[in-house]
C-alpha cells in the first residue's frame, strides 16, 4: 500500500459523530444494566435466604405449638379441638392456649434469642396461625392448621406457609 | 518519505488539545472508579450469599435431626420457661433406640450430640454457633397433662470473612412420646 492510500484511506476520515456517540454509549449502557441486576439480585439473595430459614422455623414452631394443645385436650379429657375453633391466631413456643391474632404485632427478639410477643426488639416478622375445622361428614375429626410467616423484603411481603391436619384419632 | 509521513500524520490532522485530552481522561476516571467499586462491591456481596448458603448447609440439618430425635423421644430436663429462668446450655433426651443424647456445643463453638459416651459432630467449621440453647416446657413430673416441648434457639455466623452474617433461628419441637402423661 502506497503513502497516498493510506493517505486516503486514513487521513481524511470524518471522525465520530455525535449521534453514534449516543448510540455506543446506549449499547454499553445495555451490557452494564444486567450486570448491575445481578449485583442487585446476589445481594437480595443472602437477604432471601436469611429470612427464608428463620421463616420456615417459625412457621413450623407454629404447628407444633397448635399440636401439642390438641395433645393437652386428650390428656385432659377434653374434645381435641377445644379451644382451636376456626380463625386466626397467635402463638409464642409455650403457649398452652391460643393468642387472639389482634393487630397481629411482629415477633420481637429478646437477649437469649428467643422470639416472643413481650420483650427485646422488633424482628419483621408476624406470625399468624389459620384454623380451619373440616368437617367432610359431619365426622368433628380433621382441622386445617396453616402457619404464616410474613415478612417485608424490598419493600415486597413475603410469606412462608406451612400446613398441617391434626386428627381427632384417638 | 519521511516528510510525506510527517504529513500525513500531523501535518492536516490537530491532535488532541490539553483540554480535551483532560476532560476525557476525568470522564475515564469516573467510569473506571464506578466500574471497579461496583465489581468490588459484587464480589462482597457473592461473599455473603455464601455466608447465608453456609449456615443454611450446616443449620438445617442439625435443626432437623434435633427435632426427628426429639419427637421420639423423652425430655430428660426439667421445665424451663426462658423468661424467669435462664435458657438451657444443653439439651439431654432419652431415645428409645439410642438411649441417652446429649446436644450441646464444644469449646469451638460446634454443636456435638454425644451417644454413649462417643462424640459426634453436626455443624462443620464454615460456621460458628454463637448460642445453642434450649427452653423446655410439659416436661414435668407427675404429669402437667401437656406434651413435652422443647424450644430450639440457636445464632449462627459464617467463622471467617470480612463480613460477619449472623442469622439467629428458632423453632420449636413437641414430643410425641407421652409416657409421662399416661404415668
Amino acid at each position: 500500500m502506497t503513502i497516498e492510500k493510506l493517505n486516503k484511506k486514513v487521513g481524511y476520515e470524518r471522525g465520530t459523530t455525535l449521534v453514534e456517540a449516543i448510540v455506543v454509549v446506549f449499547i454499553l449502557s445495555f451490557g452494564l444494566i444486567p450486570s448491575f441486576f445481578t449485583v442487585i439480585s446476589a445481594n437480595n439473595l443472602a437477604t432471601a435466604i436469611k429470612n427464608n430459614l428463620i421463616a420456615a422455623n417459625l412457621a413450623q414452631e407454629g404447628l407444633e405449638v397448635v399440636r401439642a394443645i390438641r395433645d393437652s385436650n386428650w390428656f385432659t379429657g377434653n374434645s381435641f379441638d377445644l379451644g382451636l375453633g376456626d380463625g386466626n391466631y397467635r402463638v409464642v413456643w409455650n403457649s398452652t392456649g391460643l393468642l387472639p391474632e389482634s393487630s397481629n404485632p411482629l415477633l420481637k427478639l429478646d437477649s437469649q434469642g428467643l422470639y416472643n410477643y413481650s420483650t427485646g426488639t422488633d424482628t419483621i416478622f408476624h406470625r399468624r396461625l389459620v384454623i380451619a375445622k373440616i368437617d367432610p361428614a359431619g365426622c368433628n375429626c380433621e382441622l386445617r392448621i396453616i402457619s404464616e410467616v410474613s415478612w417485608q423484603e424490598k419493600s415486597r411481603t413475603k410469606t412462608i406457609r406451612a400446613e398441617s391436619h391434626l386428627f381427632n384419632w384417638k | 518519505m519521511f516528510k510525506r509521513l510527517n504529513k500525513i500524520f500531523s501535518g492536516s490532522d490537530a491532535g488532541f488539545s490539553l483540554v480535551e485530552l483532560l476532560t476525557a481522561l476525568t470522564i475515564f476516571s469516573f467510569i473506571i472508579l464506578i466500574v471497579v467499586a461496583t465489581y468490588i462491591q459484587s464480589l462482597q456481596i457473592r461473599q455473603r450469599s455464601f455466608y447465608a448458603e453456609a449456615i443454611q448447609r450446616n443449620a438445617l440439618p442439625v435443626l432437623e435431626l434435633m427435632a426427628k430425635e426429639i419427637r421420639v423421644s423423652q425430655i430428660q430436663d426439667q421445665n424451663n420457661n426462658c423468661s424467669t429462668d435462664p435458657a438451657l446450655n444443653q439439651l439431654t433426651i432419652a431415645h428409645p433406640d439410642e438411649g441417652t443424647i446429649l446436644y450441646r456445643l464444644d469449646a469451638q463453638s460446634r454443636v456435638e450430640r454425644v451417644v454413649g459416651g462417643v462424640t459426634y459432630y453436626l455443624s462443620y467449621d464454615e460456621v460458628i454457633f454463637n448460642s445453642l440453647r434450649f427452653c423446655v416446657a410439659g416436661s414435668a413430673l407427675p404429669s402437667d397433662d401437656q406434651s413435652a416441648r422443647v424450644a430450639i434457639i440457636a445464632s449462627i455466623s459464617n467463622r471467617s470473612g470480612k463480613e460477619i452474617l449472623t442469622i439467629n433461628l428458632q423453632t420449636a419441637v413437641t414430643s410425641r412420646n407421652i409416657n409421662n402423661e399416661l404415668q
